[in-house]
């Protein structure tokens, strides 16, 4: 029988349904117990992840200041957009778009990287957006869910160098750095792409904050969560008080204008760059915010080539500023005494081979008066004689041969040839002596950069230590409201003072009675020696070394102008206009300027700035 | 004194049923104040206002006036479900409102309470000539015919909760155990299947205990385990091989709701977040962030134990559990205990009305079930199931009032 009207709410059936109820009761409460007792803390972050919306709060960035104090960058506020793709309807993408004035499937790309970066994180998808762009968005903030502004800042330079090689670039990260260093960098984060901004980031780029909104279901945000007690505050970045001089720079920067080359100055006792400049440059205000894509690509596909630090990534030939280098190597290795006398007869034959000596016979000449008269000959003559790889070992004291180690990452190894890079390029026995004769004049298979060849300058000036050369003097902490200063790496070279000063003596007769006359200046003692690169592939590289003054001295400079010819005509009229400014000062170039009413810069009358231009430079 | 010794007021249920009408109303507050719908806190104020009265009016109603009154409330409810069809408002997909003027009614609420009604009263009505099986598929016929026409909605919650209580009903009716059992398990069968196939499994070998335990003959073991193998895998078929990839996804996220955060699996997500974040005490009245802050869609209506969870956490979700908890075992107890059979059969369904209710909801706000729309009694917004489930609790009080027992 399947029914029977006699069971009816019987004692089975009301075991049963209350062993039914009370299973499922146990069911509900275990889950509820699940949810609420063990999962609760996961869930809470869930329901913070939901609600809460940590909007980071960018840094200021650190300023930079010359070595006389004076602030050469800093930073200006701006307002960029951001966007929460979690809260971000695509219906606004046409409305965005418009008002931002960007193509729509950018604008799509934008926020799918962002999404896919988090969608709770707000990121950054435009940059610099102008006043009246915000007035709109915000009139039409009811429509644009999860669109925010953030306010960020843009590099401003204040004083008068543009040091572009020297500050470098702004740019935002790229995705290996966010995945590398995820507590640091959110997508859309500015860092810096080169020169100081890179190698210094982690000191300029300051410690970010947090502030923590209570967002709805929208994604619009409510107001501050538990009454802003949570939130972080940035911590911006340290400053940076460089070796540079404004002023020096700015007028080399001048000086250079035109010009492709380099041209660098140190401070020989102590290694502090004075000045760097590589023409040509660009304006680094075109990125210190917005990367706009076409700026970027135009400077990349720029035939002058101005990303291209010429000043610390070049490797060409140091011509006849060599010289003095192998005179010192040849003193210290006992090729020749002070008073060895080697003579030219305006050609030297090694082997059937004939080198000719320029400025036709020079007789039975000492060291310092082939310095002096920059004889080829006579230096053809140690090579024969100085033993190759003692030759590359000095040079990497010097600090010519490898990296000088500037703080910078723009550098690269100049070369000094061993018998292992004979070796290497030629094959064990596919090179003879003959091959060498020529870096005695250096030319052929030698190559420094001008950076390279400022230190090389200072060993000589400061008669034989090498400095690291470096931009950085100190670091002010905002932390702690404390400087400190940088380390200098130094080290002696192995040539005696002796002999040091027996080079010495020689460029000082360079500038006395020598190949540069002109870059004698009354007061200061200037000491210097010109140089021609060959350049086979066409106008030759002109190329000037000097220090000054003589007996101590506080500045060794190295200026080099590619396809320009004589180091003597291109190269040293800069070098002397510097010398001018750090002896006498910004007054008397300005003095000098208005009397002349262009300015005049080497001997062959060659203009190299307007009226206008000096005019500008009085400013 | 004299009215409440004729009218003698069963505080076991006024108590449980006012601590969550309170429950809810707070909720209500809470999640839709602060809104755009904060004028629904003051209709439910109305609705429990008018419920309250209604319950007061029936609880003075003869249990005898009742019978009749339920043939005349029956053919009310079946007409309203007719009209719904014709002249209905459509919300959300199903066309389940009436409206007069201002005010929308769910006609398909109220026939919960009715069909419970015609049901109690034609089973205890005794009738001569006819066999008591008959009359068994008679009342079943009562209970199911509305089902036909809101499914015609179409409104599967509801039905569900008609189907799924004419079973248990059955069986208290004094419907064999074994048929009983032999008529859900596939069901069963198939359900766990869906779910997870070692629950299928495991529940038709406890199955087979059972059977050989009441002594089945040869051919009811054979039904069952035929039947029981069959529905599970079927489905476990029609799922793999039958259903196209993007339906058999849709079933997917019922299982996991993570694997659609954005769409279909949404509200389920957002629920257990907001229950898991109350944690043992609850954020705090009105300071659930996720009720406050709007992520969980209409959550004063058949989301309102997240509400409730996330601000009052464990302890008051157990408070509120515990509440139904006590009336569940009330109406059973008084189910078992009242000797008429239209008393005992009326609270009987009001006790599986609840529960049902009561299951489905709380499963489907803590994921164990997927989403079906069925509101929480007594808590949950609307004026219609606060009629309805009033209209059950004026009832059973009048029921208590006018008992006969054996030994109470």
């Amino acid at each position: 029988m399947i029914y029977n009207p006699n069971w009816f709410g019987n004692l089975l059936r009301q075991q049963s349904l209350s062993f039914l109820g009370a299973f499922l009761f146990l069911v509900i409460i275990s889950r509820l117990f699940y949810l609420q007792v063990i999962k609760s803390d996961s869930l809470l972050v869930e329901s913070h992840k939901n609600a809460i919306r940590d909007i980071p709060i960018i840094p200021i960035r650190g300023n930079m200041f010359d070595r006389n104090g004076i602030l050469v960058v800093d930073s200006y506020p701006y307002y960029s957009l951001t966007v929460t793709p979690k809260d971000y309807k695509h219906d606004a993408d046409e409305l965005v778009s418009n008002l931002l004035n960007i193509d729509t499937l950018i604008l799509r790309k934008k926020i799918s990287d962002a999404r896919r970066y988090s969608p709770f994180v707000p990121s950054v998808i435009y940059r610099d957006i102008a006043f009246s762009q915000m007035v709109s968005l915000e009139e039409y903030g009811f429509k644009l869910s999860g669109i925010n502004y953030r306010i960020e800042t843009k590099r401003n330079y204040p004083a008068q160098m543009h040091g572009t090689h020297i500050f470098g670039y702004l740019s935002e990260v790229n995705q290996k750095m966010i995945e590398k260093q995820p507590d640091i960098y959110n997508l859309g984060d500015i860092t810096g792409g080169s020169g100081l901004e890179k190698f210094y980031e982690n000191t300029l780029r300051g410690i970010k904050g947090h502030e923590f909104w209570l967002v709805n279901a929208t994604g619009q945000l409510i107001g501050s969560w538990e009454k802003e007690e949570k939130n972080i505050p940035a911590i911006n970045g340290d400053d940076l008080y460089l070796t540079v001089d404004d002023g020096l720079q700015g007028y080399t920067e001048k000086l250079m204008a035109g010009k492709t080359g380099g041209a660098v100055a140190i401070d020989p006792r102590n290694g502090e760059i004075l000045a760097l400049v590589s023409k040509p440059d660009f304006d680094l205000n075109a990125l210190s915010g917005v990367k706009s894509s076409s700026i970027w690509r135009d400077l990349v596909n720029d035939q002058t080539k101005p990303l291209f630090n010429r000043a610390t990534l070049t490797r060409y030939p140091p011509g006849s500023t060599f010289k003095p280098f192998v005179a010192a190597v040849a003193l210290q290795e006992g090729v020749i005494t002070e008073d060895s006398k080697l003579v030219c007869n305006g050609i030297f034959y090694f082997g059937n081979r004939g080198f000719k000596c320029h400025g036709g016979r020079h007789g039975a000449i000492d060291v310092r008066t082939a310095i002096q008269k920059s004889c080829n000959s006579f230096f053809y003559q140690l090579m024969t004689k100085i033993n190759l790889d003692k030759l590359h070992n000095y040079g990497m004291e010097f600090g010519m041969g490898q990296t000088t180690g500037i703080d910078i990452f723009e550098q690269r190894n100049g070369l000094i040839p061993s018998t292992e890079y004979y070796d290497r390029v030629y094959g064990k026995r596919g090179w003879t002596k003959g091959f060498l004769i020529s870096l005695g004049i250096g030319q052929g298979e030698v190559g420094v950069s001008p950076i390279q060849s400022a230190a090389y300058a200072s060993v000589i000036a400061n008669g034989g230590v090498f400095h690291q050369p470096h931009f950085v003097r100190r670091i002010f902490h905002k932390q702690t409201g404390t400087f400190e200063d940088m380390p200098i790496s130094s080290k002696p070279v192995s040539v005696s003072a002796k002999n040091m000063a027996i080079v010495r003596e020689g460029m000082r007769r360079v500038v006395q009675a020598g190949t540069a006359v002109s870059a004698a200046l009354p007061d200061v003692e200037v000491s210097g020696k010109t140089g021609t690169a060959q350049n086979p592939h066409g106008k030759d590289h002109a190329w000037f070394i000097c220090f000054a003054p003589y007996d101590n001295p506080e500045i060794a400079i190295s200026v080099m102008v590619e396809n320009a010819g004589f180091g003597a005509v291109a190269a040293l009229p800069v070098a002397r206009q510097m010398l001018k400014y750090h002896f006498y000062g910004r007054n008397f170039i300005l003095d000098e300027e208005m009397k002349m009413g262009v300015m005049v810069l080497s001997e062959t009358g060659d203009v190299i700035m307007s009226r206008e231009d000096s005019l500008r430079v009085a400013d | 004194m004299g009215l409440t010794k004729r009218f003698p007021i069963d505080w076991v249920i006024v108590v449980p049923v006012l601590i969550l009408i309170s429950f809810g109303t707070l909720a209500i507050y809470t999640s839709t104040i602060n809104s755009d719908v904060s004028e629904n806190f003051y209709r439910q104020v109305m609705w429990v206002v008018i419920s309250i009265a209604l319950a007061i009016s029936l609880f003075f109603i003869n249990l005898k006036t009742f019978q009749i009154l339920a043939i005349l409330l029956y053919g009310v409810s079946i007409v309203l479900l007719i009209a719904v069809l014709v002249v209905g408002k459509e919300v959300y997909g199903s066309k389940s409102w009436l409206f007069i003027g201002p005010i929308g009614i769910q006609p398909s609420e109220l026939t919960k309470y009715t069909a419970i009604l015609m049901v109690a009263s034609y089973l205890s009505i005794q009738k001569s000539g006819r066999s008591a099986m008959i009359q068994l598929i008679i009342a079943m016929a009562f209970l199911l015919f509305p089902v036909g026409l809101i499914l015609l909605q179409p409104d599967t919650g509801t039905a569900l909760v008609f189907i799924g209580m004419s079973v248990p009903l059955l069986f208290w009716l004094g419907l064999d155990d074994l048929f009983t059992f032999m008529l859900v398990s596939p069901v069963l069968s198939a359900v766990f299947a869906f779910f997870n196939f070692y629950l299928f499994i495991g529940f038709v070998i406890l199955g087979i205990f059972f059977i050989f335990y009441r002594k089945s003959l040869l051919l009811q073991a054979f039904y069952y385990i035929t039947t029981n193998i069959a529905a599970g895998f079927g489905t476990v078929f029609f799922i793999q091989q039958v259903l196209l990839p993007h339906q058999r996804k849709r079933l997917e996220i019922l299982m996991d709701p993570f694997i659609d955060p954005k769409g279909a699996g949404y509200n389920v997500i957002q629920s257990e977040v907001a229950i898991g974040s109350g944690g043992l005490f609850g954020k705090g009245f009105m300071h659930g962030t996720q009720t406050q802050l709007g992520f969980l869609p209409k959550q004063w209506t058949d989301f309102i134990f997240c509400v409730i969870s996330e601000e009052y956490g464990f302890v008051g979700s157990m408070i509120l559990i515990l509440t139904f908890g006590v009336l569940m075992w009330r109406l059973l107890n008084l189910a078992s205990r009242i000797k008429q059979r239209f008393a005992s059969i009326f609270l009987m369904g009001m006790l599986l009305v609840i529960s049902i209710h009561l299951f489905i909801n709380l499963g489907m706000t803590m994921g164990l079930l997927p989403i079906i729309g069925i509101p929480l009694p007594f808590v949950s917004y609307g004026g219609s199931s606060m009629l309805t489930f009033m209209a059950f609790t004026g009832t059973a009080l009048a029921i208590y009032a006018q008992r006969k027992e054996e030994n109470l």
